[in-house]
């Protein structure tokens, strides 16, 4: 028996714990684009129905950590670790909130535009898919401790961010040309702020997980 | 930071047993510097060899050199460097004689006589020992009465009397109960402003509480020595990450 076998049984169950709740979240995301793109209104109330799951995930892991601290009382990388998990599960919980606030925002467009929005849904899914691949990125590198391949994925943020910003310039635009679009307008706005925020909290995850594994503090600095 | 003891190229062996293999390592005035590693990886060996209690040792073989303020202390008078580099052990050991007598010891046996130079120095060093407000009425009393606790703070109080330079602590809170050690702790942190404390300990947490720099030895090597708050947190060596965090020990 290695030592501290308990401990290290807990230690990698936590890590299964946060694993199951990334991919709990990516699959949300996955299914809110779904909700947005086909209009889907059933989807999109049983998305938000389900957002506790997520929620009591969250409490659990954030319960097993105080209690590893409090039994096992982990130093060096094993603490980088929990304290790493604690922050990351708290942006994976911001993440499904927002998935479930671009639901109701998705439920309130109206037909009105909707089928001439082609090019708005179309940014959306983009920036959507964006956003997934940059969470299945960052949980693939949680495992592989690939840091260049988490520092790269923190940088397609900034390319989520240059796209917000392109679609609400255009969005604006129609807005104040076409008053039939306001309402729909408002809406894509803020699913894309949603959006946008998801990513920053993706980015979050990042980089705890940099600070996991090397101990540098990458949170608040711009990624090298 | 003035340096108060330097060792250089250090080795020492027990008979053809080399317990301690090429050390360097530098003591900082007014620090707390732990010694951590498992069971036989030479931390007490080392503590002891800087009062030269390893003189005692049956066959012991030293190379290599350790200065006191400049001083080869294997050239020292024993005894003029025990003054200066004093030791509390893992198991509280007052001699069984009054509190008093046991504090008053050492400086009657460097030639104190006087009443009036012995109290002050009996009052001076429990209180620094943080331990005369509970014995200050039964001083007379013998020292082996009063609690585990207490007997080590009387055994520090003694070491204090001699007034050293250097406070050598072997496991010192080992046998005592939580409070007892936490008011050990904090003693530590009040000598600290007078004294150079070194200290072996088992328990990771205490030597990350107490200690401003931590030393990791391992089969009687030093792997790594930096500041505590480094040791425990991103250690450079991957033999002190696994040892601190349990991987082997």
């Amino acid at each position: 028996m290695t030592p501290r076998k308990v401990y290290e049984d807990q230690l990698k169950k936590l890590n299964n714990k946060i694993m199951e709740m990334g991919k709990g979240a990516e699959e949300l995301i996955d299914k809110t684009i779904q909700a947005i793109i086909s209009h889907d209104d059933n989807l999109a109330k049983s998305i938000i129905e389900k957002d506790d799951l997520i929620d009591n995930m969250q409490l659990e892991i954030e319960k097993e950590c105080a209690m590893l601290i409090a039994h096992q009382q982990p130093i060096a990388s094993d603490l980088r670790f929990v304290l790493s998990v604690v922050k990351i599960v708290t942006d994976l919980e911001r993440i499904a909130d927002q998935c479930c606030d671009i639901c109701e925002y998705s439920i309130r467009l109206n037909d009105g535009t909707w089928s001439r929005d082609v090019n708005y849904k179309r940014h959306i899914e983009n920036m959507a898919l964006g956003a997934r691949d940059m969470l299945a990125e960052v949980l693939n590198a949680f495992i592989s401790k690939d840091m260049e391949a988490i520092k790269a994925t923190c940088k397609e943020d900034d390319k989520i961010d240059s796209i917000f910003l392109k679609v609400w310039e255009e969005i604006t635009a129609e807005m104040i040309a076409n008053k039939d679009f306001i309402q729909n307008g408002v809406h894509y706005i803020m699913i894309i702020k949603y959006l946008e925020r998801i990513a920053d909290h993706i980015t979050n995850i990042a980089e705890w997980i940099i600070y996991s594994s090397t101990g540098e503090y990458a949170i608040h600095k711009p990624i090298e | 930071m003035n340096k108060i003891i330097s060792i250089k190229d250090l080795s020492f062996y027990y008979g053809d047993f080399e317990a301690l293999k090429n050390i360097n390592l530098e003591v900082e005035e007014n620090e707390v510097l732990a010694f951590i590693g498992p069971s036989g990886c030479g931390k007490s060996t080392l503590l002891r060899i800087l009062n030269r209690m390893s003189d005692l040792a049956e066959n012991p073989k030293v190379k290599g050199e350790i200065t006191f303020r400049g001083q080869n202390i294997f050239h020292m008078d024993t005894i003029e460097l025990r003054k200066k580099v004093g030791m509390v052990f893992q198991k509280p050991n007052p001699f069984p004689m009054s509190i008093y007598d046991n504090i008053a010891y050492g400086p009657r046996m460097q030639g104190i006589k006087k009443k009036a130079s012995l109290d002050e120095i009996v009052e001076d060093s429990l209180k620094k020992a943080a331990i005369w407000d509970e014995v200050k009425d039964k001083i007379r009393k013998n020292a082996i009465s009063v609690s585990g606790g207490q007997q080590q703070r009387i055994c520090i109080a003694r070491a204090i009397a001699m007034r050293p330079e250097v406070l050598l602590m072997d496991e010192p809170t080992s046998a005592l109960d939580p409070i007892s050690t936490s008011k050990i702790e904090d003693l530590m942190s009040e000598l600290k402003k007078q004294y150079t404390i070194i200290i072996v300990t088992h328990n990771m947490q205490q030597a990350a509480r107490i200690s401003d720099r931590t030393a990791f030895f391992l089969l009687g090597e030093l792997i790594e020595t930096d500041r505590t708050e480094t040791i425990f947190n991103l250690p450079k060596n991957k033999k002190t990450e696994d040892y601190i965090t349990g991987r082997f020990g």
